[in-house]
């Protein structure tokens, strides 16, 4: 059961060029995480199109996600011209600012840097500092983010970083508060109906999930008040969670993928309660109710499961938190056979081998692990496989059904449906992965 | 056989000089503005009498920048291959040419051969460091190995451009290895104001590096630059129309091939559907070329279809086809129109168009021949070539507000707390302007795939199932209704108080009463 990694070059992190991305820049990660937090207010220090190319490229891109109150072509933005280009960005930045705390209602302001302040050495601390004479009770907080400083997933770590740096000061610690890191809006489709169903679980076990979404600042305020912080991905929110370790003692644990299914998520909950140090039985009661209603929907869903899906072989293309949380549910409990898993998040060296670990220890053969980002190597990877399931971006989808193949969209891009509820995560993520991919086929007998 | 309106344009500007490596920005070459506020009627006599100002708005919210726009039209060239030449992010969108038309059947007219590929040079911080013309030519040679384009666009970004990276030399350097026609497009997003110079960059680079000598003249083409977002079955029935008249419609540069580009100069007329989008094009392949083009009308509401097919007939010597066509056309649509006329006409409807310039010219328009009546209009930007058009508008519709913003749709929610219409033309990015409680949104166009009859707003077709799609909407606002009731909006009440354009050095009223006093402007 050895788990084979194919020598392409990109065993290593992408940094050469990109047919049609996976992911967005570091701006495009930092302008999504502080746009979904209720009343903070993201003020764009950058080109005049970043934010038109986020709302296209990222938010929509993302199951239609709508601009809503302060997305798309409401947020604030400098807009940066040749200008400021020649003679610097900062008047042009405190005249946005000031502007914006006086025309937008908003809990919390943050800067977003992109690629042009940084190129020509705006010193936007000083212009923060210079507002802040004048307005010293003004929540404004600076986020570095050129888009050529990393990907979406890490400027979800700028962004909460510069939260913790900024913003959040010490709070006294609430018995049984989690923070859940990982989940990064937009990047993971489902992220809203995952972090409903995270929240749900954590309330039948007797805890309280803080998500950071949702809740208003008030839950970014809270992220000093737990007792512990979990990590849904092997690498994205690490960085955060050490920070959070550093400035306010609290613990971190790292569970590597979105649990997906019964068996998965009561594993992630054992991982949870040992850590705050509970006691075995004290989830055993809430677990055991949540696992009998999951696997009667799957008994139900029996019947045309073993019609319609005899042990096929499968393909996934997504992240590596998703990746690894669907392909362990499909093959564990509902016995499918994982051929190819291309994980797409280019995860940095050093969190490869525990992706890798995650994927060699399951019951069935192991599938074939490859990173990859290019969608144009991906393509030609999926050329060569045989399966009958593609669970994918849906720029997979047309080539899916070429090959004969059942498509789903589980990561990003997802032109081709819209996300609200929807969510593979915990006891009823399984089920409702199920449903949609038998949907695909259901007919008469 | 120009007319006098279009000789006069034609004397008055400074002819294309292709030996540049991209055009001058529209603010320099036509006088172009993104922020003024007035009477249509004002706009006019200020246009002709030269005395257009530029200033900036202290507040700003995010709009369209000159790479996204460049990648955006270029990127369903259908045997082409974009290289978007910028860190990962400015390019994420351009994905979607993957699924971009795929769901139209091909029993609709969908090619079998296309073949869409987009790819980032995806900068890094070390790129940012020792500059990205390497990782330039190495794309351009992966690009070429990969998908063997017949063209290769350059789409250069913020960062390239900061860098200064040396495209023109990489493109020179690597062509001789490159079966490809590589063709730079330099549309660095802060090298102008205006959004719309991006059109005139891609077009200038295609009459540079691809645009060739006419083999021979094709007596019944006709060049049709689509403007943005022209949806399918707008496609479909251009060429339906043309088809009537024994001509053939060279959609560019959505699926069209390399090979169309590079002989749009063989073609016997350029017909416009957006003059930001198709003025430097046509301008170019009449200088260079000798193809005949006209400005206006574009081909929206009845009479402006009516006289875009006499003018095209003008040109390919159709002129006794096209009266034929038109009756046919009109004894099949007018009933239709007739109709909803008299039921737009007895809600007594007051309407604000909003859009680029194909939109804002061609609302008013369509609004005019229902029966609504136009109280404003938002146009992404305005130029000294577009005081005719304006006219025209003036004509039909009377004299109304017009606002000239790149979007900023907080200035729009400004304008219709002060005109109050029923009906507001828009699209659904711009968030809460959309989402008001007085007034019923309609959006303009729909995705660029739609077939279906509830699509199209060109044409005669258009002008009837756009038509209709105002009278449901107003009819039925239920959707915007629930959803306005149930989410707030970021603006404080203050915003509904500071002067329209927001063009000074932004003082909040609270603090200088002034403001309000002089009606908006600062003494000094």
């Amino acid at each position: 059961m050895t788990v084979q990694k194919e020598s392409l070059d990109s065993s290593v992190v992408q940094k050469e060029s990109l047919d049609s991305s996976r992911y967005s820049c570091a701006l495009g990660g930092a302008y999504a995480t502080i746009a979904n937090i209720e009343r903070a207010i993201p003020i764009l220090h950058s080109g005049t199109g970043c934010g038109f190319a986020q709302t296209f490229g990222y938010a929509y891109a993302a199951g239609f996600q709508g601009v809503g109150t302060i997305g798309g072509c409401n947020t604030p933005s400098t807009n940066l011209s040749e200008k400021e280009v020649v003679f610097g960005g900062e008047n042009r930045l405190k005249e946005q600012i000031i502007a914006t705390l006086d025309i937008i209602d908003g809990g919390l302001f943050a800067v977003i840097s992109g690629c042009i302040p940084s190129m020509i050495g705006d010193d936007v601390e000083a212009v923060i500092k210079d507002v802040k004479k004048e307005n010293r009770r003004v929540p404004l907080i600076s986020i570095k983010a050129p888009g050529f400083s990393g990907n979406s997933y890490t400027g979800y770590e700028l962004a909460l970083n510069a939260l913790i740096d900024q913003f959040i000061r010490k709070t006294k610690t609430k018995k049984g508060l989690v923070n859940v890191l990982g989940i990064v809006p937009n990047q993971h489709i489902f992220w809203k109906g995952d972090i409903d169903e995270i929240k749900r679980i954590f309330e039948r076990a007797g805890l309280k999930a803080n998500v950071l979404f949702g809740e208003g600042i008030e839950a970014v305020k809270k992220l000093s008040s737990a007792e512990l912080t979990v990590v849904l991905s092997p690498w994205t929110g690490i960085e955060p969670a050490k920070k959070l370790k550093e400035r306010f003692g609290i613990p971190y644990v790292v569970f590597p993928r979105v649990p997906v299914g019964p068996r998965d998520t009561t594993s992630f909950l054992h991982l949870v309660g040992t850590s705050l140090g509970l006691s075995a039985g004290v989830l055993t009661d809430a677990i055991r109710k949540e696992e009998k209603a999951a696997y009667r929907q799957l008994d139900i869903a029996y019947d045309i499961l073993l019609f319609k899906f005899p042990s096929l072989p499968f393909a996934v293309v997504a992240d590596s938190s998703y990746a690894l949380g669907i392909t362990r549910f499909l093959t564990e409990e509902v016995g499918q056979i994982p051929v190819l898993v291309i994980i797409t998040d280019n995860p940095p060296n050093e969190y490869r081998d525990v992706i890798l670990g995650d994927l060699s220890k399951l019951s069935s053969t192991s599938p074939k692990v490859i990173f990859e980002a290019d969608s144009y190597n991906i393509e030609n990877i999926l050329k060569r496989e045989n399966f009958a399931i593609l669970l994918g971006s849906s720029m997979e989808k047309y080539l899916a059904l070429d090959m004969k193949a059942v498509y789903l969209s589980v990561s990003f891009p997802a032109f081709d449906r819209l996300i609200l509820n929807s969510s593979y995560a915990g006891y009823k993520g399984g089920t409702a992965l199920i449903e949609d991919i038998v949907n695909l086929v259901s007919g008469p007998i | 056989m120009t007319t006098h309106d279009d000789a006069l344009h034609q004397e008055t500007e400074q002819a294309i000089d292709l030996n540049e490596k991209t055009c001058p920005n529209k603010e320099d070459r036509i006088g172009s503005i993104k922020n003024y506020y007035g009477k249509v009627t004002q706009l006019i006599d200020d246009t002709r009498k030269g005395c257009l100002q530029w200033e900036d708005r202290p507040f700003q919210q995010v709009s369209v920048c000159l790479s996204f726009m460049g990648a955006l039209r270029i990127m369903a060239v259908k045997d082409a291959a974009v290289i978007i030449h910028s860190p990962v992010g400015c390019g994420v969108y351009f994905n979607a040419q993957r699924e971009l038309y795929r769901n139209v059947p091909y029993e609709f007219g969908l090619p079998r051969d296309m073949n869409l590929h987009s790819i980032s040079t995806n900068l890094t911080e070390d790129d940012i460091v020792y500059g990205g013309a390497d990782k330039l030519r190495k794309t351009i040679i992966l690009a070429e190995s990969r998908y063997h384009p017949k063209s290769i666009f350059i789409i250069t970004s913020c960062a390239s451009g900061i860098m200064g990276d040396d495209i023109e030399g990489v493109v020179s350097s690597v062509q001789s290895e490159i079966n490809a026609v590589i063709v730079p497009i330099r549309c660095e997003g802060f090298r102008s104001k205006i959004m719309q110079t991006s059109y005139d960059a891609i077009w200038h680079a295609v009459l540079k590096y691809l645009v060739r000598r006419p083999r021979r003249k094709q007596v019944d083409l006709v060049n049709i630059a689509s403007s943005l977002n022209t949806v399918w079955s707008e496609r479909l029935e251009a060429s339906r129309l043309l088809g009537k008249m024994g001509l053939r419609a060279n959609l560019v540069p959505e699926l069209a091939t390399t090979e169309q580009l590079q002989y749009l100069s063989e073609a016997a007329v350029s017909a416009p559907t957006c003059p930001s989008f198709t003025d430097y094009l046509y301008k170019g392949l009449q200088q260079e070329y000798g193809v005949p083009y006209f400005r206006s009308p574009i081909p929206i509401g009845i009479k402006n279809t009516d006289n875009w097919l006499s003018k095209i007939a003008e040109y390919t010597g159709k002129e006794d086809i096209v009266e034929k066509v038109i009756k046919e056309e009109h004894k099949a649509i007018d009933p239709h129109i007739e109709e909803l006329r008299k039921r737009l006409k007895g809600r007594k409807i007051k309407a604000v168009d909003i859009g680029g310039q194909s939109r804002a010219l061609g609302l008013p328009t369509i609004c005019a021949e229902l029966g609504i009546e136009v109280t404003g209009t938002v146009v992404w930007e305005h130029d000294t070539l577009l005081a005719d058009d304006l006219e025209e508008r003036y004509k039909e519709c009377g004299d109304f507000d017009i606002l000239v913003a790149d979007i900023q749709s907080y200035e729009q929610s400004m304008l219709l707390k002060k005109l109050k219409p029923d009906l507001y033309t828009t699209c659904s990015f711009l968030g809460t302007v959309t989402k008001g409680e007085d007034y019923v949104s309609v959006r303009h166009h729909s995705f660029r795939p739609d077939y279906t009859p509830f699509s199209p707003m060109l044409f005669y077709n258009g002008t009837l199932a756009y038509g209709n799609l105002l009278l449901r909407q107003i009819t039925q606002p239920g959707l915007q209704r629930t959803v306005a009731e149930h989410t707030t909006q970021p603006f404080r009440n203050k915003l509904y108080t500071l002067p329209l354009p927001l063009v000074l050095p932004y003082v909040s009223p609270s603090d200088d009463k002034a403001l309000r006093k002089n009606g908006g402007v600062v003494q000094e």
